[in-house]
């Protein structure tokens, strides 16, 4: 069942997301060939701020839109009508979540691979055809590498992964506890927002504390790295595992479809 | 078809006596094939189980005969039919006099009226 | 009430004393219920009787404050699922699939999904396959999702007001695909308010109002013991409900 659930959202997804990368493809094959054209001909034309800035736009929205596209599909297929179909589907309720989670994730680091690619793609591109000062550093990946070592940077792509599952939860418990608490759903996905959002950053400060008094050099915090980033693994992991409950929870025993 | 479903007669037999009517009229040939309950009973919109009985009844009393794996035939009894047909005319006719005995008519006037009514008829069908 | 069903292999379904409340409001109080397979059940009651509610309890959509649902022997979940058809009182598919990709969907998740007899259907129906729901007008979008639930081979059909709001053609098109698609294993259960519409294709009927169960009885001794429609007795028994 997971499997055929997660077929089936990563084809709605991709509805949406296919024409989008298409976009961002046309967007950065125009801002490089300009940036030849810029290179060859040794002339700014006027005309290249306009794509310039059209591109940048191109990252922003798409980057917001996949968030978007994640809690959207969540809201449409499982609080409105289409509920009626998922949940009577023999599915399991962990089935339906993890295909959504999955796809979710999936989406949004394509999505933020494609973009990243296509800043570097550029920025190799802009620095070197419009002699700017940028560093040539920045836009080398080799260079992280060496300055933070392999084995930090292997915990830095878990955290970002689990970061990723985070959110994405985090916007998927706001939607089934609005749904439960009130029949305007988006209301009460809003009002969940704040109140969860208010209770995390408690739970930031108050878990910042520990951490604050273990430190005892501020100055070079890079050298804690090694035990911090496991910690952060640690609590991430912690605090989804809560999430992922009480949406199971919620779906399983809590639903509300009007 | 519809049915009274608030007189005393269970629907069931209403659909066979339905039934018995459109055989003996001819409206269905003898040894014509019958199509399934379901399609009966979707065509009558009637339960399936009630069709069922309904065709339970009438093989009962002789008019449909069922083949286990072919389905269900009407007899091709011709005689079957033509006592039924005669039975069914003779309780018409008693219904008929009794009510008009209850109106007061004497068994000449009675016969009268059928005779002209049926000239009439006749008349009526000659000028076509 | 009259007991009513006695051998054990031919029950498909089970209330026992289910009770649910939604905010103070007791939508099913103390439903005690038994459905045998084979049948044509109605489910009637006036709106808010509490009918979807119990549809939506066999189907897993809600669960039970008090007591226990049982179909085919497993409490509602993944393996009741498999074994329920469920047609709700609501447009439950996405608006830009083709009526060729629902059907394929439908066939994806449900083993007993008959694809053929719904293309038949589609078919009879004059809907193109690669016709897209948001194309399609509120009748044909009954009338699809109705086929889809039919072209299941389930043993229980839960249908929710499925002649509620339609012409009156699409209501005997309904109708007749209901009972067409009987099988002798299988119950359908139709929750209705519009009970002359339906009382001729039950076998049994069931009154629901204020989330009690007033009555279960097969539909002939209602209308032979009482001398009347089904409609008009339940009009007798709950006098107060208005006419729809």
């Amino acid at each position: 069942m997971y499997t055929k659930l997660l077929k089936h959202e990563c084809k709605a997804n991709l509805r949406y997301l296919i024409p989008l990368y298409i976009i961002l493809f046309f967007t950065t094959i125009t801002v490089i060939g300009l940036s030849y054209i810029t290179f060859i001909t040794d002339k700014l034309p006027f005309i290249t701020n306009l794509f310039f800035f059209g591109y940048i736009l191109s990252l922003i929205l798409l980057s917001a839109f996949t968030i978007v596209l994640v809690i959207y599909r969540f809201y449409k297929n499982f609080m409105t009508g289409e509920g009626y179909l998922m949940f009577t589907l023999p599915a399991s309720t962990h089935a339906l979540i993890l295909s959504k989670l999955t796809t979710a994730m999936l989406s949004i680091i394509v999505t933020f691979f494609l973009v990243f690619a296509s800043i570097f793609l550029v920025g190799n591109t802009v620095s070197r055809s419009v002699h700017l000062d940028i560093p040539m550093q920045s836009f080398s990946l080799s260079n992280y590498v060496d300055h933070l070592g392999i084995g930090n940077i292997f915990y830095l792509i878990i955290l970002v992964i689990l970061a990723i599952a985070l959110q994405t939860l985090f916007y998927y418990l706001c939607i089934s506890i609005g749904q439960m608490i009130t029949q305007n759903k988006l209301i009460g996905s809003l009002i969940a927002y704040i109140a969860l959002s208010t209770i995390l950053q408690v739970v930031a400060l108050i878990a910042i504390v520990p951490i604050g008094i273990l430190v005892k050099d501020p100055n070079n915090i890079l050298s804690y790295i090694h035990i911090l980033l496991p910690i952060m693994i640690l609590g991430s992991i912690f605090i989804t595992v809560i999430f992922y409950l009480g949406i199971h929870y919620i779906l399983k025993k809590k639903l509300n479809l009007e | 078809m519809s049915f009274e479903l608030n007189s005393e007669k269970p629907v069931y037999l209403q659909i066979m006596e339905q039934i018995e009517r459109d055989i003996l009229s001819g409206k269905y040939k003898p040894g014509d094939k019958f199509p399934s309950v379901r399609e009966l009973a979707a065509h009558a919109m009637v339960n399936p189980n009630t069709m069922q009985k309904a065709l339970a009844e009438l093989e009962r009393n002789g008019l449909v005969y069922s083949q286990r794996t072919s389905g269900r035939f009407i007899t091709d009894n011709k005689e079957l039919l033509e006592t039924m047909k005669r039975e069914i005319a003779k309780k018409e006719v008693q219904d008929f006099i009794t009510h008009m005995k209850t109106l007061g008519f004497t068994d000449q006037e009675i016969q009268r009226f059928v005779a002209a009514e049926t000239a009439q008829s006749s008349d009526h069908i000659a000028k076509l | 009430m009259k007991p009513y069903n006695t051998d054990s292999s031919d029950i498909i379904l089970t209330c026992d004393s289910v009770c649910k409340s939604f905010q103070n409001i007791h939508a099913l109080s103390n439903v005690t219920l038994t459905l045998n397979r084979g049948k044509i059940i109605g489910l009637l009651g006036a709106n808010g009787s509490g009918k979807s509610t119990l549809l939506k309890l066999i189907n897993g959509l809600l669960v039970p404050d008090k007591g226990e649902i049982m179909i085919g022997g497993h409490t509602p979940g993944v393996e009741t699922k498999k074994i329920v058809s469920y047609l709700p009182d609501a447009t439950y598919l996405s608006s830009y699939m083709t009526a060729e990709q629902i059907i394929d969907f439908f066939a994806d998740f449900y083993s007993d999904f008959d694809s053929k007899k719904a293309f038949e259907m589609l078919k009879l129906l004059n809907l193109k396959p690669e016709m897209k729901m948001k194309s399609m007008s509120k009748g044909m979008k009954e009338k699809l999702q109705l086929l889809l639930v039919m072209s299941r081979n389930a043993m229980l059909y839960c249908l929710d007001e499925p002649i509620g709001g339609v012409d009156p053609a699409t209501r005997d098109y309904i109708l007749s695909t209901i009972i067409t698609n009987y099988s002798e294993d299988a119950t359908v259960l139709i929750s209705t308010h519009l009970i002359t519409e339906i009382e001729m294709i039950l076998d049994e009927a069931i009154f629901l109002n204020n989330g009690t169960v007033m009555l279960h009885e097969s539909a002939d001794s209602i209308r032979n013991d009482n001398h009347m429609t089904i409609d008009s007795y339940f009009r007798e028994v709950f006098r107060c409900i208005p006419n729809y």
